[in-house]
């Protein structure tokens, strides 16, 4: 009998928004605050796709957040992960969420 | 005379804020999407304006800013309020399209940071403060609601890490995590007539609360001298239904 499968979900940002949030602009805000979430969102649904057969574990992993900007969007991932945790508990789905401090 | 900006004011729980502020003296912008909705719940309260505001339209939340300062000769709170259209209803997690979550993100994050922005110099020049309407399902995540939960989530990072850095300026930054009966779950109940009791059930003060009376002072607490010392929180006014550490 093997290990239930895994899936490993990184959440940072590629390029750093460090500005307040008075100097942070639209294309930035997008970047840091609210694309984590979509592209957590995309990779969750797939990490499902694949493990509901089976069950298995998800494991988010959070990037500290520098800004306000990046906050924002490291909270919405998180409680996005914390939700799909709760849902998908009774298939044998387990989301456990690593924060980077 | 204090002075205060809503967005997301036509009903609900903007609706009973803008009440409650204008009971206690405050002079009140009521902004809403539609136009005829922000002068409707202005007409309805003496010392409020009406102006419309999208705060997903780039310019309109900078001119209700602007509208208000030049009203009342400055602002000493800023309330964000709205959600988008549907934003409370449940959500196929597994298939939810990306689109899903750019809508409520466009009115809960990007309509926060366009606001925020636009307030912060009247904020600052008078020591004033910003409000966030927040959610328990912010707290503690949401099976059925899970992108309504992470835009929740994402208002208390920005509540958090915004307050120390407006703190320097005088301007304060709190949360406020309301359970109250609303249009939208007025709607709910209509579906699922079994709800009301099983939510109710579940309150330990054994009720829903007013968005007038019950989520609108703790409102203008937190936004009033009272608050001065008050920064980075989030207060949870749910009749006790969500305890959290």
């Amino acid at each position: 009998v093997g290990a239930a499968p895994e899936v490993v979900v990184q959440v940072g940002w590629p390029l750093r928004v460090e500005s307040d949030l008075v100097d942070t602009d639209e294309a930035a805000w997008d970047a840091a605050a609210e694309a984590p979430a979509r592209e957590l969102l995309a990779a969750l649904q797939a990490a499902h796709s694949s493990l509901q057969a089976t069950g298995g574990r998800v494991v988010v992993v959070l990037a500290r957040a520098r800004s306000v900007a990046e906050a924002t969007g490291r909270e919405a991932a998180r409680l996005l992960a914390v939700s799909a945790r709760r849902r998908w508990a009774s298939e044998g789905i387990t989301v456990e969420v690593v924060t980077e401090p | 005379m204090s002075s205060v900006l809503v967005t997301g004011a036509s009903r609900g729980i903007g609706r009973g804020l803008v009440a409650a502020f204008a009971s206690a003296g405050w002079d009140v912008v009521v902004t809403a999407r539609r136009e005829d909705d922000a002068a409707r719940v202005a007409a309805e309260t003496p010392g409020s304006i009406g102006c419309p505001c999208d705060v997903t339209v780039a310019g309109e939340v900078e001119a209700a800013v602007e509208t208000a300062v030049a009203a009342f000769g400055g602002l000493d709170a800023f309330v964000h309020n709205p959600a988008s259209t549907g934003s409370a209803a449940p959500v196929d997690l597994e298939h939810a399209p990306a689109e899903l979550w750019d809508d409520q993100a466009a009115v809960a994050l990007r309509g926060l940071w366009r606001g925020a922005r636009a307030a912060f110099g009247p904020l600052r020049d008078r020591g004033g403060s910003l409000l966030v309407l927040t959610s328990p399902a912010g707290i503690e995540g949401s099976p059925d609601r899970a992108l309504y939960a992470a835009v929740k989530g994402g208002q208390l990072g920005f509540v958090r890490r915004l307050a120390p850095e407006w703190a320097p300026h005088g301007v304060r930054v709190n949360g406020l995590a309301p359970l109250a009966r609303t249009p939208a779950l007025e709607h709910a109940f209509r579906e699922d007539p079994a709800l009301e009791e099983r939510l109710t059930r579940i309150v330990p003060l054994g009720r829903l609360g007013d968005p007038e009376l019950d989520i609108g002072p703790p409102a203008v607490f937190l936004c009033g001298e009272g608050a001065r010392y008050i920064t980075g929180q989030n207060l949870v006014v749910s009749g006790g239904r969500f305890i959290g550490s």
